[in-house]
C-alpha cells in the first residue's frame, strides 16, 4: 500500500513538472506543417441519377413513352474541376460514343459505355458535364452530346470540343472546357447550362470548332489537329488544348481581369494567353513555350539523356503542356508531361525554373525505379492547401504540390521547392498503383483540390471515374492559415 | 441610398419565396446565405448576401448572357421585397418591419462580406456597369434597417428564402449585439425562428431538452448505463456510481466546451472506441463478479470519456446559447441527468422483474453477455475507423498537454478517493450505516 502511494505521488510530481514546463524529455519541437496524408473516400460519389425516360440527346426532357429508369454511366473522366463552393465538375467522354464507319469506330475515344463496359440493362451515357456537391450527390448534368451524322465530320461532335479534355471554373463561376482533339476552349455559364441540359450553349469560345492551328491535310477539318503539323503561332487558332486557367487579378500587360491562359499542348507546344474586357470577346495577347524537338527521356528512363532547353516543351506524346495553373506567387505552372516536369513562368512569359518529378527518396529503391522508368509523371497538378486564389489573396502557404502520374497510376504530394515526393495518394504508397479498387488508379489523369483540402483524381482510359481523397491527419493548422 | 418600402402584395412575395426554386432534378450549386445582424440603440441592421440561384423567381433583365445592370432597377426592388418577406426578424416575438432598405447584384468573386463594414459599404456602391455578371453567377446583397424599441430585447431570425429546399439552404449569421462581442451561428432552412440572444431561461430550457434528447438517443451511453446497474438491487447502491459518472462526464463536457479537449482528427474516433470499450469492460466485470465497492472509481474514469462523447452533440448547438454559455452547459448536463433518471426509472423495475423470472446470478451473466457482444462489435467497427486516422506526433508541445491532463486526472482521483474515505470515516464514527449492497460481498449480487 505504501509503495502504491509513493508511486501515485511520483506520477503526480512528474506530470506536474512536465505539465508546468519545468522539464521536457522530448526535444522535438512542435511542427504543425505535417505532410498531408490522405485516404480514399470510397463512398464518394453517391450513385448517379437514373431518370425515367432519360435520353442524353434531349435531357432533361424524357423520351415520350419510355418508362424505364436509365442510370447515368460516365465514360473516361477526362477533366475535373472545383468551384468556389466546393462543387466538383467532371467532363467525361461517355457521350463520344463515336460512330462506326466500315467497321471502324470513329471519334477520339472508345469510351463508349455500350461497347466497352458491362452494361446493366438501361444504362446510358451520362451528360458530358456532371456536377457533384462535396457530399457526392449529383446536382446537375449538361452538355450537348450530339454527333455529326453526315458529311466529312461524320462522328465528330456537333457542338462540344472533340476529345473532351480538361475543365476549369473561373473566379466568376464560369466553366471552361477544352478538347485534345479539337481547336477550341469553350466558356459556359454552368447555371444556365444546367437548366438547358443537352441544349446547353456556350457563352463564347476561343479558337474555331473543328479547326486547329495547322494545315488541313485530309477530307475533314480535324486533320488540321496534329502535333506534327501545328504551327505553334496562330493568334486565333488553337491546337488540341487540354487545360485552361483564368486570372482574377489585373493582367500585367493590359490591366484587365479575366485573362485566359490556355495549355495549348496536344498539337501546339505553348501556353497562349488571351485577354478580355467584357468576358465574351477574347484577344490574343502573348504566348510562351516552344517545341523542344524531342523528348528528354524518350523511353521513360530516369536519366535525362537529352535535355530540353528551359522553356521548351516535350515534342511528342501529347500534353506539351498538359496543364496550366496560376499560383498565389503570381507565377504560371505548366505540366510538361512528356518530360515529366513542371515548368514555371512569370505571367509575361519569362521562364523561372523547372520542377522535375524525379525525386523519390521516401520509398524503396525498387519502387522508385519502377516509377522513374515510366514517363508522363507530370500529368496534372494543383496546390495544397488550395488557397482562395480566386479572390486574389496574397501568397502565403501553398506549400505542397499534388501531382498526378499518368503512367504509374498514382498521385504524389511533392515539396513545392524541391519536387521531392513526400507521400502518395494511392493505397500503394509511393509506388505504381494500378488497379480498379478504391485508392488504386487506371490512367490517373487530372486532379483538383477543394477549399476543404479534399483531393479529387479523375481517371480516363479504362478508369472512367473520379475518386475523392480526404485528409486523415491532424490538419487544422495549414488548411485555414492562409491570410 | 436606402429606399422607402414600396407596396408589394405580401401574398405574392410569399408565393415567390415558396416557389423560388423550380427544377426538380437539380440542386442549386450554392445554397449558403451570409448575414450580419447588428444591433444599434434604435435600429437593427440586417445585411445579407443571397446566391442568385436562390432567387430564380425574380426576373433580372439580361443583355446577352449577362445581367443588364443598368436596367435592373425594378428587378432589384422586387428582389428586396422578396427578401424583406423572406427574412423574418423579430423583437420580443413581434415581427419587425424594415423602414429602409437597399440592394444590388454582386459578382461571384466579391469578398466584401468578410466583415460588416465592407459589406455595408459595398452595398451602397452602385454596381460597375462595365462589369459582367453572368446569369446566376453572383449574389444579391441587401441591407435592411429595422426600428427597434430596445437593444436589450430578445431578437430572433428566421429564413424563408427558397423554403421549398428546406434544410438544404443555410444561413450563416454573425450577430453583433450592442456593447457585446459578436458571435456566429449557422441556421438551416426550415428551422423556424432562432433566437440570436436568448434570455437565460430560454437558453436553459432549450439545452435541458437537448440534453434529454441526446441521452435518450445515445444507444451506447444507455447500454453503458445498463451495464452499470445490472448487478444492483437497490437505488442506494447506485448513488455513488451515478454521482461519479455525472461528475466525471460533466468535467470533460465543460472542458470540451472551453476548448480544453485534445484537438485533431484522431480524437473523436478515439472517444468512440473508448466508449465501446467501457461497455465491454463493465459487462465483463459483471460476468466475472468483480467488487462493486470500487465501481464508482471505474465509472468515474469512463465517465470522462462519455463526457467527450456528449460534447460532440453539444458543440453544434452551443452557437445558439447566446451569451449564456455556462447556463447552457449546465442545463445540457441537467438534461442528461434527467434523461438518465428517466431511463433508470424504467430499467430498475424491469431488472427487478427479470430477477423474478431468472435466477439473479444467471440473469446478470445473460444480460451482461448480450451487452458485451453488442459493444464488442461496435468496438471493432470504431477501431477500423480509428485506424484510418493518423495519430499526432509526440513532440514537446503535445507531451506538455498530455502531462497536464495526466496531472489533472491523478489529482482529481486522489481527491475523490480521499473524500470517499473521509466520508466513510465520518459515517462510521457515530452513525449506523444504512444497508447498502455496496458493502455486501460482490458474489451475493448473483
Amino acid at each position: 500500500m505504501k509503495s502504491g502511494r509513493w508511486l501515485y505521488a511520483g506520477a503526480v510530481v512528474v506530470a506536474l513538472v512536465i505539465g508546468l514546463g519545468l522539464w521536457n524529455p522530448i526535444h522535438v519541437k512542435a511542427d504543425r506543417d505535417y505532410v498531408p496524408k490522405f485516404r480514399v473516400d470510397a463512398s464518394w460519389p453517391k450513385e448517379l441519377p437514373a431518370p425515367v425516360g432519360y435520353n442524353p440527346l434531349t435531357w432533361p426532357t424524357p423520351t415520350s413513352g419510355d418508362t424505364e429508369a436509365h442510370r447515368w454511366v460516365q465514360g473516361e473522366v477526362a477533366g475535373s474541376c472545383t468551384d468556389q463552393w466546393d462543387n466538383i465538375y467532371t467532363f467525361n467522354r461517355a457521350w463520344e460514343t463515336g460512330v462506326t464507319v466500315n467497321g471502324v469506330l470513329q471519334g477520339n475515344e472508345s469510351g463508349a459505355i455500350d461497347s466497352n463496359d458491362a452494361t446493366p440493362a438501361g444504362a446510358k451515357p451520362s451528360p458530358p458535364v456532371v456536377v457533384f456537391n462535396s457530399d457526392g450527390k449529383t446536382i446537375a448534368g449538361f452538355g450537348n452530346p450530339a454527333l455529326q451524322q453526315t458529311g466529312p465530320e461524320y462522328g465528330y461532335p456537333v457542338y462540344l470540343p472533340h476529345g473532351a479534355h480538361g475543365c476549369y471554373i473561373d473566379y466568376q463561376g464560369n466553366l471552361w472546357v477544352g478538347g485534345n482533339g479539337d481547336g477550341v476552349v469553350q466558356k459556359y455559364n454552368p447555371k444556365a447550362a444546367a437548366a438547358a441540359g443537352a441544349s446547353a450553349t456556350y457563352i463564347t469560345q476561343i479558337g474555331t470548332h473543328g479547326v486547329c492551328d495547322g494545315p488541313i491535310t485530309g477530307t475533314n477539318t480535324y486533320t488540321s489537329c496534329s502535333e506534327t503539323t501545328s504551327t505553334n503561332s496562330s493568334h486565333t487558332l488553337l491546337s488540341e488544348p487540354p487545360d485552361i486557367a483564368v486570372d482574377p487579378l489585373p493582367d500585367p500587360v493590359t490591366g484587365t481581369r479575366g485573362t485566359v491562359y490556355i495549355a495549348d499542348g496536344y498539337g501546339n507546344h505553348r501556353v497562349v494567353v488571351f485577354t478580355t474586357t467584357d468576358g465574351i470577346n477574347y484577344t490574343y495577347n502573348r504566348q510562351f513555350g516552344t517545341d523542344c524537338g524531342h523528348n528528354e527521356t524518350p523511353n521513360g528512363t530516369p536519366t535525362v539523356s537529352n535535355p530540353c532547353p528551359d522553356g521548351a516543351f516535350g515534342h511528342t506524346g501529347g500534353g506539351h503542356p498538359h496543364c496550366v495553373i496560376l499560383a498565389n506567387d503570381g507565377l504560371v505552372y505548366a505540366c510538361d508531361r512528356p518530360n515529366s516536369r513542371i515548368q514555371v513562368w512569370t505571367k509575361t512569359g519569362t521562364f523561372v525554373r523547372n520542377i522535375r518529378v524525379n525525386n523519390f527518396p521516401n520509398t524503396s529503391a525498387a519502387k522508385a525505379q519502377a516509377i522513374l522508368s515510366a514517363a508522363n509523371r507530370a500529368c496534372d497538378m494543383d496546390f495544397y492547401p488550395n488557397v482562395d486564389y480566386l479572390a486574389g489573396k496574397s501568397p502565403t502557404n501553398q506549400k505542397y504540390i499534388i501531382d498526378v502520374d499518368l503512367q504509374s497510376d498514382n498521385g504524389y504530394v511533392l515539396d513545392r521547392s524541391t519536387g521531392e515526393a513526400l507521400r502518395a495518394l494511392g493505397r500503394c504508397g509511393i509506388a505504381p498503383c494500378p488497379g480498379h479498387n478504391a485508392g488504386e488508379f487506371a490512367y490517373s489523369h487530372t486532379m483538383n483540390v477543394d477549399s476543404q483540402g479534399s483531393v479529387y483524381v479523375a481517371e480516363t482510359i479504362t478508369g472512367r471515374r473520379i475518386q475523392k481523397f480526404v485528409r486523415v491527419d491532424d490538419d487544422d493548422h495549414d488548411r485555414h492559415d492562409h491570410h | 441610398m436606402l429606399s422607402r418600402r414600396p407596396r408589394f402584395p405580401a401574398f405574392l412575395a410569399l408565393l415567390i419565396l415558396a416557389s423560388s426554386y423550380a427544377a426538380a432534378h437539380d440542386l442549386p450549386a450554392n445554397t449558403i446565405m451570409n448575414a450580419f445582424v447588428k444591433i444599434e440603440p434604435k435600429e437593427a441592421h440586417l445585411v445579407v448576401r443571397v446566391p442568385l440561384d436562390l432567387l430564380r423567381s425574380v426576373s433580372f433583365p439580361m443583355k446577352s448572357s449577362q445581367y443588364d445592370l443598368a436596367a435592373s432597377g425594378h428587378a432589384v426592388q422586387q428582389a428586396l421585397e422578396v427578401l424583406g418577406m423572406g427574412f423574418v426578424l423579430q423583437e420580443n416575438g413581434v415581427r419587425l418591419t424594415p423602414s429602409a432598405f437597399s440592394g444590388r447584384i454582386s459578382p461571384a468573386a466579391d469578398r466584401s462580406f468578410e466583415d460588416y463594414d465592407s459589406a455595408v459599404a459595398f452595398i451602397t456602391q452602385p454596381p460597375d456597369l462595365t462589369m459582367g455578371i453572368f446569369y446566376e453567377l453572383g449574389y444579391f446583397d441587401a441591407h435592411f434597417v429595422y426600428p427597434i424599441s430596445s437593444p436589450k430585447s430578445v431578437f430572433k431570425i428566421e429564413t424563408l428564402v427558397a423554403s421549398d429546399l428546406g434544410s438544404v439552404t443555410r444561413l450563416t449569421v454573425r450577430y453583433m449585439p450592442l456593447g457585446e462581442s459578436s458571435r456566429a451561428m449557422i441556421i438551416t432552412g426550415g428551422s423556424g425562428p432562432v433566437a440570436l440572444n436568448p434570455a437565460w431561461y430560454h437558453a436553459a430550457s432549450g439545452f435541458v431538452v437537448l440534453g434529454i434528447e441526446h441521452i435518450l438517443s445515445g444507444i451506447d451511453h444507455l447500454l453503458f448505463l445498463f451495464c452499470l446497474v445490472i448487478p444492483f438491487r437497490r437505488w442506494r447502491g447506485l448513488i455513488s456510481v451515478i454521482t461519479a459518472f455525472t461528475i466525471a462526464h460533466s468535467v470533460t463536457l465543460f472542458a470540451s466546451a472551453f476548448h480544453l479537449a485534445p484537438r485533431g482528427a484522431w480524437f473523436p474516433p478515439f472517444v468512440e472506441v473508448a466508449i465501446a470499450c467501457s461497455i465491454v469492460y463493465m459487462a465483463l466485470e459483471n460476468i466475472v463478479g468483480a467488487d462493486l465497492r470500487r465501481r464508482w472509481l471505474i465509472t468515474g474514469m469512463f465517465g470522462l470519456v462519455h463526457g467527450f462523447g456528449f460534447s460532440y452533440a453539444l458543440s453544434q448547438s452551443l452557437q445558439f446559447a447566446g451569451s449564456h454559455l455556462l447556463v447552457s452547459l449546465f442545463s445540457f448536463n441537467v438534461g442528461i441527468e434527467i434523461g438518465q433518471l428517466c431511463v433508470l426509472a424504467v430499467m430498475l423495475p424491469a431488472l427487478a422483474l427479470f430477477r423474478r423470472l431468472v435466477p439473479e446470478r444467471m440473469g446478470v451473466i445473460i444480460l451482461s453477455a448480450l451487452a458485451a457482444h453488442t459493444a464488442w462489435h461496435w468496438m471493432l467497427e470504431r477501431w477500423e475507423a480509428l485506424r484510418q486516422v493518423e495519430w499526432p506526433r509526440l513532440d514537446a508541445a503535445s507531451l506538455v498537454t498530455l502531462a497536464r491532463w495526466a496531472a489533472a486526472l491523478l489529482l482529481a482521483f486522489g481527491a475523490a478517493n480521499w473524500l470517499v474515505k473521509w466520508a466513510r470515516r465520518k459515517l462510521s464514527s457515530g452513525v449506523k450505516l444504512p444497508e447498502s449492497p455496496m458493502e455486501q460481498p460482490s458474489r451475493s449480487a448473483g
